[in-house]
């Protein structure tokens, strides 16, 4: 699963241009990831330009 | 009290959406611009570079949106050797903040209406037809309808997913950009430069747009193939510290610049995509302030044509696409090759072609010959730079 570092993020919305699902969304404040949709691409984290997003291994 | 019925709702209040607003409002149709963020222009996630020509196109200039006038281009090759060109047309650095704001407002002085902190989470589709959007506003949640729907949400582009349009693109196609405003610093404000470095830049590149005789916009992208090699945000840092090491600086800011090919699917039932939602951002050179003003306006003609004819359908709606492509759209697929071309070239490719270049006198340089060196000196290049040639 995909986590956010919320104090890394800028809010640029370029994860959410690559993500083949649209399980990001984004208001004024805050970035947000529904996981229970992601597919483990990780295109979203490859275009992080603030490497804010992460991910972490399932168990 | 909220108005609940529109003749157009546009999502996103960007050059593209506030410049399509203006163009309908003048035709007496009722508009509203929905923008999530607080306020039109902030942040500004751009190097506000722009041809003057493209700005004159849509009305009079305010001078008050041009920082700087440009008049040359200054690439850097990785060896650091200088390679100037002339312009053949007049560039400005804008003060984006400003020229994002008069566009709403000029939108607004037309009739158009602008609403902020107004988020759209999804369209309303009925029979087929998008028909309106849900929209997040003042703590609730309002479905407003619409005749029609203009998707200009930037590089995030999802709205258009809710009409089932696929506008993800892959990484390689997503520049990941980083830029900062830096003073004191000694530079040519009358010059654009960019630096060719594969290692500050791989798949894109570092640009220094002058806001002031003493600062500029640095700022660098890193299609998204790439980031793996340098993250843009330590890269920036390096070349800072490596270019200008006494600069300093403000105003990080991050953001993605789609380097596609335009959608295939830019229209649907009641839905017109315009700007960086559309993918029309110039391939080559990143920039998209152009494309999106331009789509904007035409998309604003069709509108207009449509609900005159009271019929939104994709296939009324194509008058657009095939006016897109009349007027950028070949250019566009062009830019692309082109981009390809530049992507493969490695630091010595780069080098020789700075070689090349500066030997000829600067009123001999030109872009078409740039690619005519990188032809004859790059072989296994040959054809790209045909194929790219031949498409424009
Ligand atoms: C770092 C960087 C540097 C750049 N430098 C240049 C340059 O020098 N020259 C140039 O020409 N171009 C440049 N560009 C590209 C240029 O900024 C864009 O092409 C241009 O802003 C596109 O305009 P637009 O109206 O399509 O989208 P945007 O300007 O991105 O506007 C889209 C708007 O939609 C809003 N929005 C998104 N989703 C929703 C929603 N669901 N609800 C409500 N509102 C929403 C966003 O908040 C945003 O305000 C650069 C881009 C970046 C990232």
């Amino acid at each position: 699963m995909i986590t956010i570092d919320h104090d890394l993020c800028d809010l640029c919305g370029t994860c959410i241009g690559v993500c083949p699902v649209d399980c990001i969304s984004m208001s004024e404040s805050r970035l947000e990831i529904d996981n229970s949709m992601c597919i483990d691409c990780n295109f979203c984290l490859q275009v992080c330009p603030m490497e804010a997003l992460k991910e972490e291994k399932d168990d | 009290m909220i108005k609940l019925d529109w003749d157009v709702i546009i999502v996103g209040g960007g050059p593209a959406g506030t410049t399509a607003a203006r163009y309908i409002a003048e035709k007496g149709l009722s508009v509203l611009v929905l923008e999530k963020d607080r306020e039109i222009g902030l942040p500004v996630r751009c190097g506000e570079g722009v041809s003057m020509s493209s700005l004159e196109a849509y009305g009079p200039v305010n001078p008050r949106w041009i920082c700087r006038k440009i008049h040359s281009i200054d690439f850097y090759a990785p060896d650091g050797t200088l390679v100037e060109l002339n312009f053949k047309v007049e560039g400005a650095i804008l003060d984006r903040r400003l020229f994002d704001r008069d566009l709403a407002d000029l939108a607004v002085q037309a009739g158009a209406h602008v609403y902020t902190r107004a988020n759209v989470t999804d369209l309303i589709l009925k029979d087929g037809y998008v028909s309106g959007v849900k929209v997040h506003y003042h703590k609730q949640e309002l479905e407003l309808k619409a005749r029609l729907v203009i998707a200009a949400d930037g590089v995030e582009s999802r709205i258009a997913r809710k009409a089932g349009i696929k506008t993800a693109v892959k990484p390689e196609n997503m520049d990941s950009c980083v830029q900062v405003t830096a003073h004191g610093l000694t530079l040519n404000p009358d010059a654009i430069s960019f630096y060719m470095k594969r290692e500050y830049a791989p798949g894109g590149y570092v640009w220094v747009f002058p806001k002031s005789e003493t600062s500029a916009n640095i700022g660098l992208g890193i299609s998204g193939d790439n980031t793996y090699k340098i993250s843009p945000y330590k890269s920036l840092m390096k070349f800072l510290k490596d270019t200008f090491p006494t600069a300093s600086w403000s105003g990080l800011v991050a953001g993605g610049v789609p380097t596609d090919k335009t959608l295939d699917h830019i229209v649907a039932n009641g839905l017109i995509l315009v700007g960086d939602a559309a993918r029309m951002v110039n391939p080559l050179s990143g920039g998209g302030i152009h494309a999106a003003m331009s789509s904007g306006k035409l998309a604003a003609e069709t509108t207009v044509l449509a609900l005159e004819k009271n019929d939104v359908s994709e296939i009324f709606l194509r008058h657009y696409v095939k006016r897109w492509h009349e007027k950028s759209g070949k250019n566009h697929e062009g830019l692309y090759r082109l981009k390809e071309v530049v992507n493969k070239l490695t630091d010595d490719d780069l080098n020789k072609l700075g070689q090349k270049m500066v030997a000829l006198p600067i009123e001999k340089r030109s872009l078409t010959k740039i690619f005519k060196a990188v032809a004859l000196n790059n072989p296994r290049l040959i054809m790209d730079v045909a194929r790219a040639f031949t498409g424009i």
